[in-house]
């Protein structure tokens, strides 16, 4: 049978692929995925002292167009659209920089950032899907670690995750705002390396 | 020229803004168990009511890499699924297969196959009608709020009436149940033997409504509890003594036709999962 379609462009590649690791790591809490490697180089940087995590930021990119919002923020506060890194994802993007209340997706470039989570819109009861995906940089992230215990739905009974160098103002941060089924943000941790970790709003979060 | 010709469509037919669209509203339908989610249905070849959401849900998730399986009612020969297999195959190049233990994707209408599926694979299910609330409440909007409200009393009342009235709860297939005890859920026709293979599964399974517009899921290891009264519990189809006729199973789902012959034909039942029913005939060859 022969086929009809092109074949797909690096970036397309990059983002179906990603997505099957976001879907993976969304539906089982505690499953560390690896994301392929960007198609982006040169990315600029949030903040002098903040190198930018480029492969979290392709995949927040990989779920943005000219039909969602997101903003984003480094060391506890939130860029503006003039900041370079804003225009190089609104370039690329077409998505709108707006305020956190109405963002759709957010990108936290440092664990740090956590603390802005309480300004994120978490749905409404009519549409609990109006609420804001959070893609957050974190230095590392260890399968079977001993700093979170995850339970919920996609978790057989419980699982661990270690979060290395996490401070516990962070940890805390990650853990506010939860238990508010069917309101609540969804989040992506990502490493340096590009392992991720979804935490859904289902999953209740406890230290080890 | 030829090859401008050849490839005139996407990779997966859909554009790269749809397959974000879908992609964006299934991570919202896994975050949220059971919630009807709302998304935009674009055309698609092939009519609303054929499949189309399942489609779309499998042309966003499909990458070059995967193994695909499209079935219908069970059977992978059957029109529905051959035209669907094959669109989905000429658009993007993937690998297909009968065989459920090979697919890394399976696209249904009907059916949960009767071989237990693995973490590594993901189910998508076609859906006629999505909310299971329509025959209390014909209104989506209203529902929509009973839903928010988790206000299921009327539904109750209506599986009540139907056990006064029928002697039984009256519900062959798109049996509603409550998942992650939050959300009520329509099943899809799927036949209430498949029922409890939603519940705790290993697998993700993803719901595709095309003509209602409506995407949801079930993670994986998700409690899905079937609606049910101490005195009238849910009960699947099963029935003791019955047998497959061609490959002897006892305890899959069975579907019967006639089998005309010279003394003017006969029922036959037989396991509706015709590749699991073809691989066990094909088993007890090899042994015999």
């Amino acid at each position: 049978m022969s086929l009809v379609a092109a074949p797909q462009t690096p970036l397309e590649r990059f983002n179906g692929q990603t997505f099957r690791v976001l879907l993976d790591c969304l539906a089982r809490p505690g499953k560390i995925g690896q994301l392929p490697s960007p198609p982006f180089t040169s990315v600029p940087s949030p903040a002098d002292t903040t190198p930018s995590n480029v492969t979290a930021i392709a995949a927040c990119m990989s779920l943005l167009d000219q039909t969602v919002s997101f903003v984003h923020a480094v060391d506890k506060s939130w860029l503006p659209a003039t900041h370079p890194l804003s225009r190089w994802i609104m370039v690329r993007s077409n998505a709108r920089l707006v305020t956190p209340a109405m963002a759709d997706f957010a990108l936290l470039h440092d664990f740090a950032s956590i603390a802005l989570l309480p300004q994120l819109p978490e749905g409404t009861l009519l549409y609990p899907e109006h609420s804001c995906t959070v893609f957050l940089c974190v230095p590392a992230i260890v399968a079977g670690g001993k700093t979170l215990r995850l339970t919920g739905p996609g978790i057989a009974t419980v699982v661990t995750v270690g979060l290395p160098d996490a401070a516990s103002n962070d940890l805390a941060g990650l853990m506010a705002r939860r238990g508010l089924f069917p309101l609540g943000v969804d989040l992506f941790l990502i490493d340096r390396q590009g392992f991720c970790l979804g935490l859904p709003r289902t999953t209740e979060i406890s230290l080890c | 020229m030829t090859e401008l010709t050849d490839q005139l469509y996407h990779f997966a037919l859909l554009d790269e803004d749809a397959q974000r669209e879908i992609r964006r509203k299934l991570l919202k339908a896994v975050a949220i168990p059971g919630h009807l989610v709302p998304f935009a249905s674009r055309d698609m070849p092939i009519a609303r009511g054929w499949g189309t959401g399942g489609l779309q849900i499998t042309l966003s998730l499909i990458t070059p890499e995967d193994t695909l399986k499209v079935i219908d009612q069970g059977d992978d020969e059957s029109v529905n699924a051959v035209n669907l297999r094959r669109l989905i195959t000429r658009t993007t190049g993937v690998a297909t297969t009968t065989d459920t233990t090979a697919a890394t994707i399976i696209q249904t209408r009907h059916r949960i196959p009767e071989e237990p599926m693995r973490a590594d694979q993901i189910l998508v299910l076609q859906v006629p009608m999505a909310d299971p609330l329509r025959w209390v409440e014909p209104n989506i909007e209203r529902a929509t709020i009973m839903h928010s409200e988790a206000d299921y009393g009327k539904m109750w009342v209506y599986m009540y009436e139907s056990i006064v009235r029928a002697g039984d709860l009256r519900i062959a297939s798109q049996y509603p149940v409550i998942v992650n005890r939050r959300y009520m859920m329509d099943t899809t026709p799927i036949p209430r033997w498949d029922v409890p293979k939603l519940h705790m599964a290993e697998t993700l399974y993803l719901f595709g409504a095309g003509r209602e517009k409506r995407i949801y899921a079930v993670p994986p290891y998700t409690a899905v509890e079937p609606l049910q009264f101490e005195d009238y519990p849910f009960r699947t189809e099963y029935r003791p003594g019955q047998r497959c006729a061609r490959c002897g199973a006892e305890n899959t789902f069975l579907t019967s036709h006639f089998v005309a012959d010279a003394h003017g034909g006969r029922w036959e039942t037989t396991c509706s999962d015709v590749s699991y029913c073809t691989k066990r005939c094909a088993a007890t060859e090899t042994t015999a």
